[in-house]
Order: structure tokens, then sequence, then C-alpha cells
């Protein structure tokens, strides 16, 4: 076949699974609402569309099924029928039998559809009743005044007949042929140009165009067409009975308009049937090539075209791309804005004086920002995508099961980047099922505790801070923390004590843990084997996160937060030996230096593991150039040249700590998956190209914590366990920072995204404001001696960072000078010394400390 | 057909010239730790992340871990491949999703020969992996190895 033909087969596909989604839908919508007539519509015109192009393809087991469900769904829509479960049912059997003939296109005329088509014809009235008046006998026509009446060439018809192209001659009436189902005039003729050529009508192609409704629904239009579609699926295509068409190229060939047959419809029938290999072989519907007839139609066609199209322009335009050419679009777009910020690099250094530059510049900056904003966007897909799919899931389970499940989804219209909708499928899937088959109870059990029998389920997506949120919701016997604790601890993933402190927020989370399953036996809708970790691990793997809140008896909600984009990512930057490799940013906790003087206390060796003993707790600790096999150098500890810096990241609950050589900077960076020719080694979960041009690979964390055999959750602690008596304590994590030399703050380390160094020529000065850009945004810059009553630096070159709020409202950031420490105290606020910004103070290591609030600083500033 | 004819090390071996794409001077190759020993690193070709293996390992002549002065020869991909069966210039070949940089040590030429002219690979062509070429071809008196290419993706792609 050629390459063109299979280009309109998997057009014809892709539009015929978007069809096929849009009937699931429907019917599982009029399964509760059979009296929805734009449902009825919109799965008609589904079906009636599967069934043109199937017939232009002479698939003829698609085009017969489709027929038949059309013709349902027709009789419906003229309330000849009501729809009840039982033909939804069907309709809904049917279009599964569409879709699987779809997935194996070539073997779909094997199919054997007889009994979802005979089921349906019991529906249907078993004859069609023929009115006589429209009666066509071939007998009967004069062909040589047929074609004068039409204006036709004999030529045209006989180069047709050459080419094998079937020419039919048709009646069509308009209230009883076309409005009937759901179309008018324009509309039929301009489907009949999908499938064929017209060659004629009576009266004439403007004349129906300029016909209003009620001329159009009492109009009957003599058309002649020609088309490879032998006459049993131009029965089906044309939407009109046999009686009202027959062939004239067959009356064509008789030297005599006189013909010796009796029945001329019987004729018609057996010409086709000795043809239908010969229809066969044409693939594709007879294109324009006279050169006559163009002459004669171009000017008018045109103009009908044009009312065609603006008759249909009420959905919005779309353009079809091959993923492919947008996903190199999307790389080009990280690539222009790498290339972007090298040349700003460039700039910077060397070009800063020219102010002509910087402006063309600061320009060509913001129209590549764009440009790659409106790329993205390209990517984007509605989430409904996935959803939809579910209220079948659910439908079947309900089932199954033998529970009556509502499913309410909200929020489909929320886009994400194709690659997260993709990988969201199978999580959610198997959450849903989880929830069917565990969460909701029977509707008895439900009686019993005063429920109403039908469970409820929730399907929600909205935008949160820059992200999206996902939350699956219901209402059914939650789940029970004792339960999931003893079952944790009996599997080893916990210890008892560890149980027992351990509130019951923080137990539930364990079905999180690898390994845990709470059903006993593996039920055939879900469990398998596979666990919620796989959920978490996969959500995980898109850079999201998920939590989940129970409470025993009220129901269960799964939330998931996903970020919008995958393609770009904000990652560190780090160097082991001489090798730069990438971090993403989502995987990281914190980075720490430990100078030659801790080591030895605060790194110990246990069974030739190290770990690193951090505010109280132990992480493992693991030598990046020894997991990368870059060379055999050991870590020496103690070594007084040497401070340690070691990036912790983490994975779930767990923490690892990762000892590296330099830690360079963080970068947006764009992620291209790794090569084939790579795939021996999964360290790594993807390249990029840095903004000096370099290539760097992606640390895959999971994959080094598998091959260090690092197991999740069994090495600490989950949850730090807090003494209840000291409940008028605060505990948190603390950054301490000096503005000046004498006065000491701190900050609540939740409260921060980020700490970078300040270079000077950073700063740029509109009036009396600072601002800083950082990451394509520019930041105003709160100095705290502008807004409390505090000493401003004395030496005003000494060590500058900027600290950026854990806000994404925000855009402003904070210098602070020194970064003392960090770490994690309980304390009793001290409230004589509060006031607007500072929360009030407290006492670390007998030095006065403020703790900022920052919520009131940047009002402050704003 | 045409071949591009290049040096490794000391020898003189070619490939169909549909089959390459570009002949690239040296760039900044990036390591890939724990990676087989025939491939190099990475490479940046103009925004594209491309591996770089080094043939020597499999048409056994000494490989030369020095990258100095070297070629690559980029491999084209399947994608591009696409092009050229459709204009009928190429039957059904298959190399990798992606393209391949090959590290030369010499661009040598572009010659022209009749498929006729190909020899079988002789018996005295020992070490080097038969598998790996289609033939050999006389051109002035040298004897130029034509590397199978299709194989020699297959081959690494395979290991």
């Amino acid at each position: 076949m050629s390459d063109d033909m299979n280009d309109l087969i998997n057009t014809f596909l892709d539009e015929s699974n978007e069809h096929l989604e849009t009937i699931e839908t429907g019917l599982l919508n009029l399964e509760k609402d059979n009296s929805n007539k734009e449902m009825i519509n919109d799965i008609f015109r589904a079906i009636h569309s599967i069934k043109g192009g199937a017939g232009m393809f002479g698939l003829e087991k698609l085009t017969e099924l489709s027929h038949v469900m059309e013709e349902l769904l027709s009789k419906a829509r003229n309330d000849e029928i009501l729809l009840e479960t039982k033909q939804v049912e069907i309709l809904l059997k049917g279009s599964d039998l569409l879709m699987s003939m779809f997935a194996d296109l070539d073997s779909s005329e094997n199919t054997d559809i007889k009994d979802i088509k005979e089921q349906i014809m019991t529906w249907l009235d078993p004859v069609e009743i023929i009115n006589e008046s429209d009666f066509l006998n071939i007998n009967d026509l004069d062909i040589t005044q047929l074609l004068i009446d039409f204006s036709l060439n004999e030529k045209i018809i006989e180069e047709r007949v050459k080419q094998g192209i079937e020419i039919y001659y048709l009646i069509v009436n308009g209230e009883k042929d076309v409005f009937a189902n759901g179309q008018d005039l324009p509309q039929y003729l301009s489907g009949l140009e999908q499938m064929g050529e017209t060659l004629g009508t009576i009266p004439d192609m403007f004349a129906i165009h300029d016909m209003n409704e009620e001329e159009q629904k009492s109009a009957q239009i003599k058309i002649i067409y020609s088309t490879a579609m032998d006459s049993d699926l131009a029965e089906i295509i044309l939407a009109i009975p046999k009686s009202q068409f027959c062939n004239i190229n067959q009356a064509k060939d008789k030297p005599s308009i006189k013909i010796t047959t009796k029945d001329g419809e019987e004729l018609v029938v057996n010409r086709s049937k000795s043809e239908k290999k010969e229809t066969k072989t044409i693939e594709a519907p007879p294109i324009i090539t006279g050169s006559t007839e163009t002459v004669i139609k171009a000017p008018t066609e045109k103009k009908i075209r044009k009312k065609v199209a603006s008759t249909k322009s009420t959905s919005e335009e779309t353009l079809r791309v091959k993923v492919n050419q947008l996903n190199t679009l999307v790389g080009l777009a990280g690539e222009l804005v790498l290339a972007r910020n090298q040349l700003l690099q460039v700039t910077d250094n060397h070009l800063k004086s020219d102010s002509n530059v910087t402006s063309l510049v600061k320009n060509f900056s913001m129209i590549i920002s764009d440009l790659q904003e409106q790329i993205m966007n390209t990517r984007m897909q509605p989430i409904g995508s996935v959803f939809n799919k579910f209220p079948r899931v659910i439908r079947d389970l309900g089932a199954q099961l033998d529970k009556t499940i509502e499913l309410e989804i909200i929020g489909s219209e929320i886009e994400l980047d194709k690659t997260i909708i993709e990988a969201l499928s199978d999580p959610l899937t198997h959450l849903i099922r989880n929830v069917a088959d565990h969460g909701l109870e029977t509707p008895q059990e439900r009686q019993s505790t005063g429920k109403s029998s039908t469970g409820h389920l929730q399907l929600k997506a909205f935008h949160e801070s820059g992200q999206v949120i996902l939350e699956v919701i219901d209402d059914g016997k939650g789940i029970d923390p004792v339960k999931i604790s003893e079952k944790s601890v009996e599997k080893g993933i916990i210890t008892q004590e560890q149980a027992d402190a351990m509130p019951k927020e923080e137990k539930i989370k364990l079905i999180f843990a690898p390994g845990f399953s709470t059903k006993e036996e593996v039920s055939s809708v879900s469990g398998r084997g596979v666990g919620m970790d796989v959920v978490k691990t996969n959500i995980e793997k898109i850079g999201g996160t998920v939590d989940l809140v129970s409470e025993l008896g009220v129901g269960t909600t799964v939330r998931m937060t996903l970020p919008l984009t995958l393609a770009i990512v904000s990652s560190l930057i780090i160097r082991v030996k001489k090798l730069k490799f990438i971090i993403p940013q989502v995987n990281i906790e914190e980075l720490v230096t430990i100078d030659a003087k801790n080591q030895i206390e605060r790194i110990k060796t246990i069974q030739n593991c190290m770990v690193l003993k951090l505010r109280d707790q132990l992480l493992p600790l693991i030598s990046l150039n020894q997991v990368l096999g870059i060379d055999d150098d050991k870590v020496q500890l103690g070594n007084k040249e040497k401070t340690l810096k070691v990036v912790v990241v983490k994975l779930g609950q767990q923490r690892i700590g990762l000892i590296v050589d330099q830690i360079i900077g963080i970068e947006e960076i764009v992620v291209k998956p790794i090569s084939e020719f790579l795939n021996f080694n999964h360290l790594y979960s993807g390249a990029s190209i840095l903004g000096d041009g370099d290539v760097a690979l992606i640390i895959d964390i999971l994959e080094i914590a598998k091959q260090e055999n690092v197991t999740i959750t069994k090495t600490e602690p989950i949850i730090n366990i807090i003494d209840d008596s000291s409940s008028k304590y605060t505990q948190q994590d603390l950054l301490l920072f000096n503005n000046s030399n004498e006065e000491q703050f701190a900050i609540p380390v939740c409260n921060i995204k980020r700490i970078q160094a300040l270079e000077p020529n950073m700063v740029q000065h509109v009036g009396d404001k600072e601002y800083v850009e950082l990451d394509n945004q520019t930041l105003s810059i709160i100095r705290l001696e502008n807004l409390l009553n505090i000493q401003a630096p004395i030496d005003s070159d000494s060590e500058e960072n900027i600290l950026i709020f854990n806000d994404d409202n925000d855009k402003s950031c904070l210098v602070i000078h020194k970064i003392i420490d960090s770490l994690q105290i309980k304390y009793i606020l001290d409230q004589d010394l509060a006031s607007t910004g500072i929360s009030g103070s407290l006492l670390i290591d007998k030095k006065l400390t403020l703790l900022l609030n920052y919520k009131e600083l940047l009002k402050m500033v704003n | 057909m045409k071949l591009a004819t290049f040096w490794i090390d000391k020898s003189l071996f070619a490939v169909d010239i549909l089959l390459t794409r570009e002949i690239s001077p040296m760039h900044q190759i990036t390591h890939v730790s724990k990676a087989p020993p025939y491939v190099l690193g990475l490479i940046n070709l103009r925004g594209q992340i491309i591996t770089v293996v080094d043939p020597a390992h499999f048409l056994h002549n000494t490989p030369n871990p020095s990258t100095k002065n070297c070629r690559f020869l980029i491999i084209t991909s399947n994608e591009d491949l696409k092009h050229l069966k459709k204009m009928e210039l190429i039957g059904d070949v298959k190399l990798g999703k992606e393209p391949l940089a090959v590290k030369i040590d010499k661009v040598d030429d572009v010659i022209d020969i009749n498929e006729d002219q190909i020899l079988p690979p002789p018996s005295t062509l020992s070490g080097i992996d038969r598998e790996m070429i289609s033939g050999v071809v006389e051109i002035n008196g040298e004897l130029v190895v034509i590397m199978n290419m299709p194989k020699f993706v297959a081959k690494i792609l395979n290991n």
C-alpha cells in the first residue's frame, strides 16, 4: 500500500479512536439519563463518521456493524425507541468490538459481528418502507437524456467506467433521507464529496446552498455520483435505500438504453457482486483528474466549499501534528533557552558597558522565554484524556464486584504535559481499582453502617501554587492504622517500638512501603502483587509526590502533586572527579559540608557502610565516585585539606547522602532520554546539555540506592517522635544567619526555597530598589536593615547570600550575610522582642536570636 | 554506489555513503562511567546528544585511546533512512533509533564503485569480526574493507 494511503488510514484510525471515546463516554452517560438528546446526537455523529471512514476504505464488517449501531441510535433520536440499559449494553459491546477491530484492522474483516449485529437488528424495523414514487428502475431511465439534464459529457462517465469506478444516479429526499439523520443538504453533499465525486446535481449546488431549511426539507435532489463503492456499501454510505439509486455505468455499457432484464434492482445487485473484487483494489476515492469538468466546476465549487466550511466551523479549529515533530520543537526550544543563557553569560562578561547590546539581548531573551512557553503549551493535554476511561472501568468493576459506585470527575480540563498524562494512566488505574475493590464496601455493608448503598468516588484535578493536584477521594471504609501497623511489623517493615511510637496518620502511610499488601488473597481486580509502592514510585518518577489521608469508616483521600511539565527541570549540577552530573532538584533535600575536624565524629562506618550523623539521624552515605566507578579513590576522612560535600537526597521517606567533589550550581536543564546505545547501564535516567555546551548525565537516585542495597524505610525511624509532654515547645528546623556581625537571625527552613551566593554584578538598580535576575525571574531584593530597626552590615563587601522564600507568588529575596548553621531545635518563643516581621526571640548557644516572620516581612515590602 | 573511505589506525575502511550523515571534527567527549570499553562517551552535536563508539574494538585494530586529531563519522538513524527508502535509494536496512558517532582517525576520500567490484572478504583477513564487513574492494592497488554498518550498529545495540 502506498504511503499516502497509509497516512490516510492512520488518520482514519486516530479519528476513529477519538470517536469511539466519545461513543463510550456518551453511552455511559446515557445509562444515567437516557433522554439526553444531545448525547444521543453526539454518539450518532461519532458512529456516523466511523461508518463513513470505514466505507471509504472498503472495510465492510466495520461499516456493517457501525451501520446497525447508527440505525439504532437514529431511532432513539427520532424517539422511536428508548435506549434502556440492555440497548446501551449492546451498543457498548458493539463499540468494544469496533475498538478491537480497529486495533487489528487487517483482520477486522474476519471478525464475527453477527451476534451483536443481530441483537441490534431485533430493535430495528425488519423492513424499510419503500416509497413507491422514489423507486428507481434502470429500465425507465434514459441515460442520454439524464446526462443532458445534468449537462454532463458522456466522456466523463466513460473515463470513470474504464477505471472501474461506479456511477450512481440517486434521488435524495430532503426530509426523509437527510434531515432525519441530523444533517442538512450541504452537509450531506459535502459528506458525499469525501467518499467520491459528485458529478452533478439537480437543482444545482448553488440553488441547494441557497435554500432555507424548509425548502431543503421538501426538496428532492437528483445526483450523479461517482465512487469506488459497490452498491451494498453505497446503500450504507449514501444513507438512502437501494430503491433510490441505481448504477448507471452499467446501463452505459449497453448500446441500447432498453435493457432486457426484467428487474433493474436485481441487475444492480448482481453486477455489484460480480465486481466486488475489482472495486476493492481501488484504494482511494477518485480524485478529480479530468480537465473538462474542473473547468466547469471550478468557480462554483470554491464558493460552495467555503459555505460548507462556514457552517462547520462551530468547533475549535485544530491541526494534527506528529508528536515526534512536536518533541523536536520542544527540544529545539529548550536548546534555544540554553543558547540564550550562554549568550547572556557572554554579554554579561564582555558587553556590559554597551547598553544597546544589553537591551537587544534582553528583548531577545524575553521573546525566547515566550516562545519556549508557547511551545511547551502545545504539548499540554487535558487530564480528561486519562480520566475519561474511568467511567467505564468503574462501571465494569461495579458490575463485577456487585457494588454500586458513582464516579464524579472534576477538573477534566486541567492541562498537563503529554508525558505526565501518559505516565499517570497506570498508577491512577491501580488506585481506582484499589478503591473499588478494597476501599468501597458492598451495598449491604454500607447500609449496615448507615451510609447510602451507593459508594462515591471522586476524581479531582486542580491547580495549586504552580502545580497540579490530583485527588482520588472515596467514602469507603477507610484504612485501619492498627491493621496496617500490625501487618508492617509482621512483614518487618518497621519494628514494634517504631509502630508504637507512630501517630496514626503516619501508620496509614506505611501502605506505600515496598512489599506491603493487606489483602490476604490476591483478588482478580486489584492486587496481583503490585502494591501502592508502585503507585508512589511511578508518581515520583514523573517528579510528583503522593500523600494519603484516611479516616476509618469515613473514607480515604489520595493526593498527588504533579509538576506541569517534565521537559525542563531545575537541577543541581555537581562534579565528581572530572565529570559533571545532574541531580534533579525534586530529589534534593539539602546540601551539607562537613569540615575535616567534624568528619571523624559525624561519619561512622557500620559493616563497611558509611553513615552520616545529621541532626540526630543516621543516613547512609554513598560515594558517587565509587558507585559510578569513575576511579578507585576511596573517601578519606579527616583530611585537613578537604571538606566533605554531601548532597542529601530523599527517596520516599528515606534520605541518602551522596558524597560529591564539587557543587557547581543550579541550572534549568532540558531532559533528553538516555541513548539506546547506552542501555546497558541504568545508573542514569537521562542526559542534558549544560549552559556551557557540555553533555552531562542525570543520575537516577533510585537506581543508585538499589545498587548500593539501601533498602528504603529500614535504616532509620521514619518520623521523629515528638514528646507530647513538651507540646508547649515548638520543634522546627531553623536556619541561623547574620546580617551584621552582632545580631543573629533565624528563619524556619520550611520557608526557604533555596539560598545562593549573590555576586555584586548580579544586582541591578531601578530607582532606589535593587533587583536580581534568577531563573528568568526578576526578584526584588530585601535588605533587613531597611525594614527592621537593626544594624546594617558594616563591611558591605563581606560575604553576601540571597535567600529565596518558598512562596511561588512572591518575587522577592532576602539578603543574608553569613550563614551560621542549620539545626533542629525545640524552643519556646520569647515574645518580648516581637514586632512586625519578628515573631519573637530565642536563645541558641546562649546567643539571642531573632526569629523572622517572612510573611510579615513581605507585607512590609509591598 | 558511493563509498566514504577512512582510516582507522593503519587500515583503510569504507562505508556506504548513504548510511552516513556527516563527518564531524573532534568534540568534547563526556565520559560515561561503567560503560563497555568501546563506548567512548557522549558528544553534543548541535544540540543533539550522540553516543561515540570506537570501532577498533570490533575490527581488532589496536584501540587508540587518544581522541586527539580524530574525527567522528556520524551514522544516520532509522528516521533518516525512511527518506532514502522512499526514494528507493536503499533497501531494507536497519540502523539505530538515533545517530551514532564512530571514531575514525582520518577521512580519506569518496569513491564511486560498481557493486560487482566488491569481492568477498579474503580468507586471509583474519582477526576481523567477519560479520562486520560486507566485502573488500580494490582501489588504486589498495584493499579497502567495506564495513557492514547495520551489523555493526546491531552488534552495539545487542552488547
